[in-house]
Parts: structure tokens; C-alpha cells; sequence
């Protein structure tokens, strides 16, 4: 009995070995986050941004913020900014409004959000993501 | 600017006996652009207003400082409080109305009876605390009589941050349990458009009426608000931006770079958070707050009062850890 329970556990933890070996995929920490190449810069002092992404990666669903990737391409998803290329800040899913739209899963959108609902994270331009140097 | 005050304005208005058709034609066109139907609907919109019966509006007050009614009463070319008055049919809004007392009750339960229903319009916080006894009208609570009477409109219309979100009154400690409409009357059904400001830009309003009898209802925001209005952040149709983007701030109000125009961020402004149309619509068709040198305080936000506040001090809240 004792023989059989143990075998049973080393082969589900082989198993599940062998399917977190199979499935294991990267999730950054930090992602820096830069203006596509050629896109024009909207302002003079916003520097490249450090984005915590092993802390959203942890409190939040992947597909929360990558909105558009599936089950299929687990593994594979793609940074923002692969698709949100235009540099006009009016256009709907340009570079600006990537992170600045009203609701999820824009930055801002969601930050303001929360805040409203009595959450503490921050909002602030100069404090939360563009901290002057 | 507009030529001569708001006082020749009503005496020009008095002698008329009502608002002239070109008056009336030139509100239809502002409204049909507006509303983001283009100019060319003016037409429309004079018909849809012109041709059906005019709507009955129940305009309640609760915790408020009246500010909204005022802002609305003021607007100004074209006179949206006369062309307001022809358009609807306000049967109770107890600050201009002539009746008094029980006689202004009796107009209330005539309304809220009227077969053909009406629109409600709540402006103020709702007491909710000990039964709601902090605010009462008529021997009746606030929140009783809001929901007696909001529950049988077709429409309800929160008017300014108090009725949308609670607004000062709901700010910490918030002695009197005040809520907005749709928190405090979510149990009897109740389900609001959101006009929130303090005071809203009286156009919001109207514009919201107009679209209510023009095309039905507006799309809505996460926070009940028409998108239409505030869909997008003050921060992003600012004239100053341009100052933000430079990085060129004023440092105090009484600085040269203050003078100059530059961008008030660093003097509390919240219009990066804050989503209206003030820069745009302007209040009155003159100014707002940031033209005449004074931050954005986030307004039309909720809980703006906890949540944006010290008004004269950019937030401080950086990421913990």
C-alpha cells in the first residue's frame, strides 16, 4: 500500500515535471518600454519607462493587459508595443494610447480605475511611471 | 467673447415673450454638433424637440450646494434656461419654482403620477446613515423620497459629482453615510446617467437631454458617464500641453512662467486623471479653470475629494517597494 502511494507520487511529480519543463516560458521582471523605432517623441523629458512586470505578473491574468494573445500563443506573447505603433497621441491604439486610455487594459486607464474603487496605486505622472531624472 | 452681459442678455429676452426661432435654430445647431451629429442636423434636432410633447422633468435636490442648478441657470448663448424651459416641462425643481410648500408638494405627486412618465433629475449626495434622517424634504428622507420617486422614471439623471459619486459630503469621514444616486439606489432598480462636475458644464446636461430625445440613450463610460463627454482625459485637449510636453512648468501662481501660460502640473493639476470636456466645451463659452490659471482639481472624477486631494500639490504616490 505504502509502495503503491509512493509510486503514485513520484510519478505525478514526475509529471508534472516533465509538463512545467515542456510549458516553462519566461516572464520577464522588468520590461523597458521604448518608442518604436522611427516614431516620433511627443515630449522632451519622458524617458524610456522601467515597467514592473514580474509584480502586475503576479497580482493580474497575462491576458488582463496582452489583450489579444489565446490559449495558442501562451508562451509567445507579444510586447505592447509591437502593435501600438503610431506616434500620433490622438490614435486610438497609437503609442500614447497604449498607456493612456480611459479604462483596461490601458496603464492610466486601469491605475485611475482602481484608485477610484479605494485602491492605493499610484496615479501620479512624475511619481508613478515618468520620474524625472 | 460674447457681447454684453447676461443682464442686457434677459432684458433683450423680456421684451421677446420667449426664444426667438433663430435663437432656437442656433441652439439646435450647437447641439447637433455637439452631440456628434455635425450642423447640418440642426433640423433634426429642432423637430425632435419641437414635435413631440414636451418631457416632464422631476428636478430633486438632496445634499448639495445648488451649485450645478446655478451653473445651469447661467448658461450662457444661447440661453439655455429659457430654451430649457420650452423644451421640457420642469414640473418641481424646488429652486425655481414659485410654489411653496404644500402646494410644491402637490405639484411632485401630480408629476410623479402623470401618466405619460417623466424624466428625474437628482442633484446632491443621499443621506444614508440612520435611516437617511440627515437631509429630509416635506417630513419625507431624502433618500425615501429619491427612491419613491426615482424607481418610476423613465430616465434618471445624476447632476454633478454629489449625485454621481457622493461628492464632498461622501469625502472622509463622511459622517452621514452620503452616497451617489446609483450606489444608494441600486436596490429599488435605479440606474443613472452620471453628469459629474463640479459644478458639470451646463452643455453636458443639455446635451444629455438632447440626446435622450434625439437618438436615446448615450454610450456610457465605466463610471456611467457619456462617453461623449468624457471620453478623454483634460491632460489630452489642454492648450497647455504642449508646456507639459516641453517640460516647461510654473512653480508658483505668482511666477513669470505662470504668466506666461506654462503647464500647472507642478501646481496640482490632475487633468492627466481627470476626464471632461472642460478645455473643449469651456464653461459658458469663455473660460475654464486652467485658462484663467488655476489647476484642474479632478472634478468630474470619483471621490476626488479623498482620492486627488491636496488641489495645489501634484499627487505623491509613487510605487511601494
Amino acid at each position: 500500500m505504502l509502495r503503491n502511494m509512493l509510486l503514485f507520487v513520484s510519478l505525478t511529480a514526475m509529471l508534472i515535471f516533465a509538463v512545467t519543463t515542456v510549458l516553462a516560458y519566461e516572464v520577464p521582471d522588468k520590461v523597458l518600454i521604448e518608442r518604436p523605432k522611427g516614431n516620433q517623441k511627443l515630449n522632451s523629458w519622458v524617458a524610456p519607462v522601467s515597467f514592473p512586470h514580474g509584480f502586475h505578473a503576479i497580482r493580474l491574468a497575462c491576458r488582463d493587459c496582452h489583450h489579444k494573445e489565446t490559449d495558442k500563443t501562451l508562451g509567445k506573447y507579444v510586447p505592447c508595443r509591437q502593435c501600438h505603433t503610431d506616434d500620433d497621441p490622438t490614435a486610438e491604439s497609437g503609442f500614447y494610447r497604449a498607456w493612456h486610455s480611459p479604462g483596461p487594459p490601458s496603464c492610466l486607464g486601469c491605475h485611475t480605475q482602481m484608485r477610484s474603487e479605494g485602491g492605493k496605486n499610484p496615479v501620479g505622472c512624475t511619481t508613478a511611471c515618468h520620474k524625472p531624472k | 467673447m460674447p457681447n454684453g452681459t447676461r443682464f442686457d442678455g434677459l432684458k433683450m429676452m423680456a421684451g421677446q415673450g420667449g426664444v426667438s426661432r433663430r435663437d432656437f435654430m442656433k441652439f439646435c445647431g450647437l447641439m447637433a454638433t455637439f452631440i456628434g451629429l455635425g450642423p447640418g442636423f440642426a433640423a433634426e434636432v429642432a423637430h425632435a424637440l419641437t414635435t413631440k410633447k414636451r418631457p416632464s422633468v422631476v428636478y430633486l435636490h438632496c445634499a448639495e450646494c445648488t451649485g450645478c442648478t446655478e451653473g445651469l441657470l447661467r448658461a450662457y448663448e444661447p440661453y439655455f434656461d429659457e430654451i430649457i424651459m420650452s423644451t421640457i416641462s420642469l414640473d418641481y425643481c424646488e429652486t425655481v419654482m414659485a410654489a411653496a410648500g404644500t402646494a410644491a408638494h402637490a405639484a411632485l405627486e401630480k408629476a410623479i403620477t402623470n401618466p405619460e412618465g417623466f424624466i428625474c433629475v437628482i442633484e446632491g449626495g443621499i443621506p444614508t446613515f440612520h435611516g437617511g434622517e440627515y437631509g429630509k424634504v416635506g417630513g419625507e428622507t431624502m433618500f425615501q423620497l429619491c427612491a419613491r420617486v426615482a424607481s418610476k422614471a423613465k430616465a434618471t439623471i445624476a447632476m454633478g459629482s454629489c449625485a454621481s459619486f457622493g461628492g464632498v459630503q461622501a469625502a472622509r469621514p463622511n459622517l452621514s453615510g452620503a452616497k451617489g444616486v446609483n450606489e444608494a439606489l441600486k436596490a429599488v432598480g435605479v440606474n443613472a446617467i452620471n453628469i459629474a462636475g463640479c459644478p458639470p458644464n451646463p452643455m453636458n446636461f443639455v446635451g444629455t437631454v438632447v440626446h435622450l430625445l434625439t437618438k436615446g440613450m448615450p454610450d456610457l463610460d465605466h463610471w456611467n458617464r457619456p462617453t461623449l463627454f468624457y471620453g478623454d482625459t483634460v491632460h489630452s485637449q489642454c492648450p497647455r500641453q504642449k508646456h507639459f510636453n516641453s517640460g516647461e512648468f510654473a512653480l508658483s501662481f505668482d511666477s513669470p512662467e505662470a504668466k506666461k501660460g506654462w503647464c500647472l502640473y507642478k501646481l496640482g493639476c490632475k487633468g492627466p486623471y481627470t476626464y471632461n470636456n472642460c478645455p473643449t466645451a469651456l464653461f459658458n463659452q469663455v473660460n475654464w479653470p486652467v485658462k484663467a490659471g488655476a489647476p484642474c482639481i479632478g472634478c468630474s472624477e470619483p471621490n476626488f475629494w479623498d482620492d486627488y486631494s491636496p488641489f495645489f500639490h501634484p499627487i505623491e504616490d509613487g510605487p511601494k517597494g
